[in-house]
């Protein structure tokens, strides 16, 4: 262990010294990058900013347009309109081999035909790295990425969670100051996706380089993001830390995009300096005012995630946003119940609640849910069912 | 079962038993299967070897009586071996190359290009080996009369690149599309150019299929008659027509000989290559990954 530490720590000082000569400038910046198939904006005017040694994960669902964005910035694809630099370089008309960025594949894409010491050396050998240094770089590479003993291997004979390390070793091996990762853990099992995903993010912090993650999987986002930036039909509809964009999605889209919130259409039917009223079915509900500007009487849908709907107790005087409830399903799951509770026509809230609540299928319980923790986004009914 | 008792049906040891008994007999049809099968092969080639060195032959007999190698030396004085193997190996080493020239940057675009009206494009590759070579054959060489390539080895072979094109589009469309695309683009994000790219990573994993193109172009080469007859000349004459006129002057013997000549450049070939195509060169095994 101690000699794995030493060896991860040479490579943070080469990464340490090449951030000393940046500037504060950022690692990568997108401007207005744009890039059609067949009349069709697959990524449409994305402006970004990844700072030294930030991960940032585009999170979306597929088609939306992140995996094009990363394929324009290792320039596999030529962009139609829009600049890209890589370390304060204009990188937008260099051909892939030389932009020298690491790229990690979803299927892996090893040469099948090399073993795995070969693999993981082919970026140097292009290089013209020294011999005696290739072979040193290749072990300190593979044991990074704990894969030491299987240097001649094919990849064939190895299991994909193994395939993916060599994947990994074989991006960072020439200490790239930019790494992505096109959905690298998509073709694992989910025990599998879960160790890898904190192995990913150690290697990370350990070798300091900054990192733009693609993904489709809010939790792997969520997990290992400094900022991710959701997106949807080639656009970004919201950019920031994780638990900023959990809390306070900027559109409808990434309220239900991140978590499985409850969705409810309604009526927006006050506005007041602080606060706004909704009405759903003879329900009314207080809540923060909308981000976007929705004139009065429109059509709008609420938000409610279902972690901060709470069963008052009987001694409980009721208050606002407080309504009486049946519980018309219910669930074990374990570590929690979940409850489908019905407050009015075309208004339910799932709720999580602890396992030991002990309410029946039937009762008729107090509802609350804090104002704050209302989201109030325009659109019609139809648009809650689109996601 | 001598001593020990009758083991009763259903046993392990009876099951043992059985099961030995089935695997026997399993092997011996597939060995008999595998030994008729060599025979139908080999056969006629063992008939041509025969031919080739027995002095004189009455019907009725396996062997001829006496052994000779007279009639190699009868083909060597109607025409000149040494050249007619030349002009077939240059002939065939021509059609190859510009059969490659040709069919790998057709197949690359039928592989990895979206080709509107792919499958005519196939079915046109394709028709010089579905039509009647004297069909083809009459039309070039009437052309290659107007350009002089007639009595020419490129002239020769350019005819018999009709044939082998077709072959060598279908085995390598077949192996680039075993290519997987994030493979190579693996390699030029690891840094390897255009060039540095097709050198270290798609040559070796087409190898298999290009030696096998080559090995099926070499081989229609050297056997291909009626081209090779609407084109040839004195210059060009190529061991498989010597070896049709020799029938057709009524000299069989002279003809096997000339015929296990025509045998060797292919079963060289044949070993070469079988040391070459390794498994885990084969770009299909490595595809599923």
């Amino acid at each position: 262990m101690t000699m794995l530490e030493t060896r991860s720590q040479a490579l943070v000082d080469s990464a340490g010294q090449q951030a000393a000569e940046e500037s504060q400038e950022s690692m990568v910046q997108l401007r207005s990058v744009t890039k059609y198939f067949a009349n069709v904006a697959a990524v449409d005017g994305i402006d970004l900013d990844v700072a030294e040694g930030e991960v940032l994960t585009l999170l979306g669902p597929s088609g939306c347009g992140k995996s094009t964005t990363l394929r324009c910035i290792t320039g596999s694809l030529e962009i139609d309109a829009g600049t890209i630099q890589i370390g304060g370089k204009d990188v937008t008309r260099v051909p892939t081999h030389g932009r020298h960025i690491g790229l990690v594949f979803q299927n892996f894409a090893l040469f099948p035909h090399m073993t795995v010491t070969e693999n993981v050396a082919f970026p140097l050998k292009v290089r013209r790295v020294a011999k005696h240094e290739i072979r040193s770089r290749v072990a300190q590479a593979l044991e990074l990425v704990q894969l030491g003993q299987l240097g001649k291997r094919l990849p064939r004979e190895l299991s994909g969670g193994q395939q993916q390390r060599v994947g990994l070793a074989r991006a960072i091996v020439y200490r790239p100051r930019v790494v992505l990762f096109d959905e690298p853990l998509s073709n694992l099992d989910a025990m599998l996706r879960r160790e890898m995903r904190y192995e990913i993010r150690r290697l990370c912090d350990e070798l300091g380089f900054t990192a733009i993650y693609v993904t489709h999987d809010q939790e792997e986002a969520l997990a290992l993001s400094d900022r991710i930036a959701v997106m949807k039909d080639g656009i970004i509809h919201q950019i920031g830390a994780p638990d900023e964009i959990y809390a306070s999605p900027r559109t409808l889209f990434v309220a239900q995009f991140l978590g499985n919130p409850n969705r409810n259409a309604g009526t927006l039917t006050e506005l007041r300096a602080d606060e706004a009223t909704v009405r759903i079915g003879t329900t009314t509900v207080e809540t923060p005012l909308p981000l976007d500007e929705i004139a009065l009487g429109s059509d709008v849908v609420l938000v409610v995630r279902p972690e901060v709907v709470r069963i008052a107790n009987s001694a409980e005087q009721t208050r606002v946003n407080m309504w009486e409830a049946r519980i018309s399903a219910m669930s074990f799951l374990g570590e929690r119940r979940e409850y489908v509770l019905t407050i009015d026509e075309g208004f339910e809230l799932r709720a999580y609640l602890p396992p030991d609540v002990g309410h029946a299928l039937g009762d008729v319980v107090r509802v609350e849910v804090p104002i704050a923790e209302c989201r109030v986004y325009p659109g019609a009914s139809a648009s809650v069912e689109d996601s | 079962m001598s001593a020990v008792p009758e083991a009763a049906p259903g046993t392990v040891r009876a099951r043992r038993v059985a099961a030995r008994a089935g695997r026997s007999a399993r092997r011996l049809l597939a060995y008999t299967v595998l030994l008729s099968f060599s025979l139908y092969i080999l056969g006629p080639f063992a008939a041509i070897m025969v031919t080739a060195v027995g002095q004189e032959w009455f019907g009725g007999r396996w062997f001829p009586g006496t052994w000779t190698f007279k009639w190699f030396t009868f083909a060597r004085s109607l025409a000149d071996l040494p050249a007619l193997l030349t002009n077939s190996l240059v002939i065939a080493g021509l059609s190859i190359v510009i059969s490659l020239a040709v069919g790998l940057p057709t197949a690359w675009a039928l592989a990895k290009r979206q080709i509107r009206a792919r499958g005519l494009l196939i079915a046109l590759i394709l028709l010089p080996r579905m039509v009647p070579p004297i069909t083809i054959g009459l039309g070039v060489s009437r052309e290659f009369y107007n350009f002089g390539l007639v009595d020419t080895h490129i002239g020769v072979a350019f005819a018999h690149s009709i044939l082998i094109i077709p072959l060598v589009v279908l085995i390598m469309s077949a192996t680039f599309e075993g290519l997987d695309d994030r493979v190579l683009e693996a390699a030029r994000v690891c840094g390897a150019n255009s060039f540095y790219t097709l050198w270290n990573v798609v040559r070796p994993l087409v190898m298999p299929g290009l030696l096998a193109s080559a090995l099926f172009g070499l081989i229609t080469s050297l056997n291909e008659f009626t081209l090779t007859l609407l084109t040839y000349g004195p210059r060009t004459i190529t061991l498989t027509v010597q070896t049709y006129i020799a029938i057709s002057q009524g000299f069989k013997e002279v003809a096997s000989a000339l015929s296990v000549i025509l045998i060797i450049p292919s079963l060289i070939l044949l070993i070469l290559i079988q040391k070459q195509i390794k498994p885990e060169n084969m770009v299909g095994g490595a595809k599923g990954l």
